[in-house]
């Protein structure tokens, strides 16, 4: 559905996207994920249509952007960041402007699809008001049925959670998972565990280049285990009682917490020893009371990736 | 001055061209098959987007307010103080007022699209850059058509008390038409060059101001510069349609000047996004 090679763009002698290429498949979810100013918005831009690269193929729906960037558009939706929206027209007013553009052949069809959006996207009891007096949950929402309003097959949605409270982004996150499978979306955050509620693979951006291209769970390439084993009491020897596993690369503890009575170990192996270390409690009679395996969190490898 | 009545033409052509050559064209060049063709549903969707959101707001309200207080007053003074049923102070006086009314309307037109981000709805929609010129250019126009139109209740009462001369009200209405179509376009290109729309105003009324003025200044020059100026200003031409005479060179003036600024309004637009400065 969209293929990117070599895409960059320079704002004067600024790279702002450096060479990046990846391609997306018909029903994928993919996250793009990166700090600051790391090219997510300007790449969405090339890809949305809003200005040309400087260098690199674009093909959407197989297509190529440099030479029919008009049927691209007819087949995208996109939500710009930070949802710029024309705040003096009210909703239907706007929502039927932009079907008239998106689709002018179908004017018939118009109030149904309205109709179909506003209630898929509950704004029904916002519908003639000014989009200018919204609250910012319901404006990203009008945001979001004008970049749908079409049907696209392709949604690019640039931070479409950004400033909402927990329940708002949490409701447009249930809008955006209820198209999975049925549309290509290729969506930009800096917010990690909306990444895991719904992509499927993320793209991580850093400085203009392509960082990693992975699905989320293989996304931890490290052969590392991190392993906590917490107990009663403080064990004497404890140190050297770990480091004697097999695969054992460190061991660091222990750890004691203030008032909970506990003190722990965290162990670095190359391989999950949680059983032999509970074999290993039992037969000594150690007063285990903790042991769990960490992954890195998304938070890790995206700041191993982009340090 | 009337060199460039066919750069909307040529230009969307060069780009289509461009466009099928290589990089860098993608956000505005048409394919082949829209090659040139600009939609008149296309630009009648931008155009009625703009009126609804001028409409919407209070800001065309309180210029025409203004515009009916002003010319009100000068259509009002002789016809009560001299006693006289005359639309020629008032007509006289109209150019003036227009060039300090149209910046007014046209400022907000591309530099609030800017300012607010909402530019990038509308390239980002599947129309031309053509027609999002063409059609906040005929929003505009419609705007300020209508402001004319509004002052036409003046004939009308003066015909209940005398007997206007309507050949010379309404070649003055036209001429007036023809002088709005070119402060629009300045406007319009104005408005292109800035996300802030007192600037926009400024640049417009200044450039206005300047064609205005210099039909009036031709007593204090010699005399090529003279025929230049008074070809170049508003007055001559805008004084032979009000007199009634429909002079081709006339109309030919106010369209290329129209036509050129529209040109100037869309190649910057072209610029803008192709350089991409845009944020």
């Amino acid at each position: 559905m969209i293929e990117v090679e070599n895409l960059a763009k320079y704002y004067g002698s600024v790279k702002a996207v450096d060479g990046i290429s990846f391609s997306v498949g018909k029903g994928e979810i993919v996250g793009v994920l990166g700090p600051n100013g790391a090219g997510k918005t300007t790449m969405l831009r090339v890809l949305a249509g809003y200005f040309p690269q400087t260098s690199g193929v674009v093909r959407i729906l197989e297509r190529d952007n440099t030479s029919e960037g008009l049927e691209i558009k007819r087949e995208i939706g996109y939500l710009p960041e930070n949802n710029p929206i024309y705040e003096t027209m009210e909703v239907t007013e706007y929502l039927s402007f932009l079907w008239d553009i998106r689709r002018p052949a179908e004017p018939d069809r118009k109030d149904k699809r309205l109709k179909e959006i506003m209630d898929s996207c509950n704004l029904g009891s916002v519908a003639g008001k000014d989009i200018g007096e919204l609250s910012k949950g319901f404006r990203q929402r009008v945001g979001l049925a004008a970049a749908i309003l079409h049907d696209p097959a392709i949604l690019l949605l640039d931070e479409p959670t950004s400033g909402l409270d927990p329940i708002q982004a949490r409701e447009v996150r249930e809008l955006i998972g209820g198209f999975k499978t049925q549309k290509t979306i290729l969506l930009s955050t800096h917010i990690l565990p909306e990444v895991h509620a719904i992509c499927d693979r993320v793209l991580i951006i850093h400085k203009g280049k392509l960082a990693a291209d992975k699905p989320l769970e293989q996304l931890d390439t490290s052969e590392e285990y991190l392993i906590t084993a917490g107990f009663e009491r403080n064990i004497a020897g404890g140190q050297d009682l770990f480091a004697a596993f097999d695969g054992v690369l460190a061991v660091e503890g222990p750890e004691a917490e203030p008032g909970a009575g506990q003190y722990s170990w965290r162990i670095r192996a190359a391989q999950d020893i949680r059983g032999r270390i509970f074999e290993c409690a039992a037969s000594k009679k150690l007063p285990l009371i903790e042991l769990r395996m960490e992954k890195k969190s998304l938070e890790e490898i995206f700041h191993e990736l982009t340090k | 001055m009337n060199l460039p009545s066919e750069m909307i033409d040529t230009g969307t052509r060069g780009r289509a061209d461009a466009g099928t050559g290589g990089q860098g064209e993608s956000s505005f060049s048409a394919s082949p098959r829209h090659r040139v063709t600009a939609s008149f549903a296309g630009i009648w969707s931008v155009a009625k987007k703009d009126l609804r959101e001028m409409l919407n707001s209070p800001m065309a309200y309180v210029l025409y307010v203004i515009f009916l207080l002003v010319t009100g007053y000068f259509f009002a003074q002789p016809l009560f103080v001299v006693g006289q049923a005359n639309m020629a102070p008032f007509m006289d006086l109209v150019p003036l007022i227009l060039v300090f009314l149209v910046p007014a309307i046209t400022m907000r037109s591309l530099a609030e699209e800017f300012k607010s981000g909402t530019f990038e709805i509308l390239t980002t929609l599947p129309l031309k850059i053509h027609e999002i010129v063409l059609g906040k250019y005929l929003a505009g126009l419609l705007v300020v058509g209508l402001a004319l139109v509004l002052t036409g209740i003046y004939p009308v009462i003066l015909e209940f008390l005398g007997s206007p001369d309507w050949g010379a009200v309404i070649g003055a209405y036209i001429g007036n038409f023809f002088l709005v179509s070119a402060l629009a376009s300045i406007g319009l290109f104005a408005s292109s060059l800035t996300r802030n729309q007192v600037i926009a105003y400024l640049v417009s009324w200044a450039v206005g101001f300047g064609l205005f003025l210099a039909g009036k200044v031709i007593v204090f020059f010699p005399y090529p510069f003279a025929d230049l100026l008074n070809f170049i200003g508003f007055d001559s031409h805008v004084d032979n349609i009000s007199r009634g005479v429909l002079d081709s060179r006339d109309v030919l003036y106010f369209i290329s000047l129209a036509a050129f600024f529209l040109s100037l309004a869309l190649m910057r637009l072209e610029k803008k996004f192709r350089s991409a400065c845009a944020k």
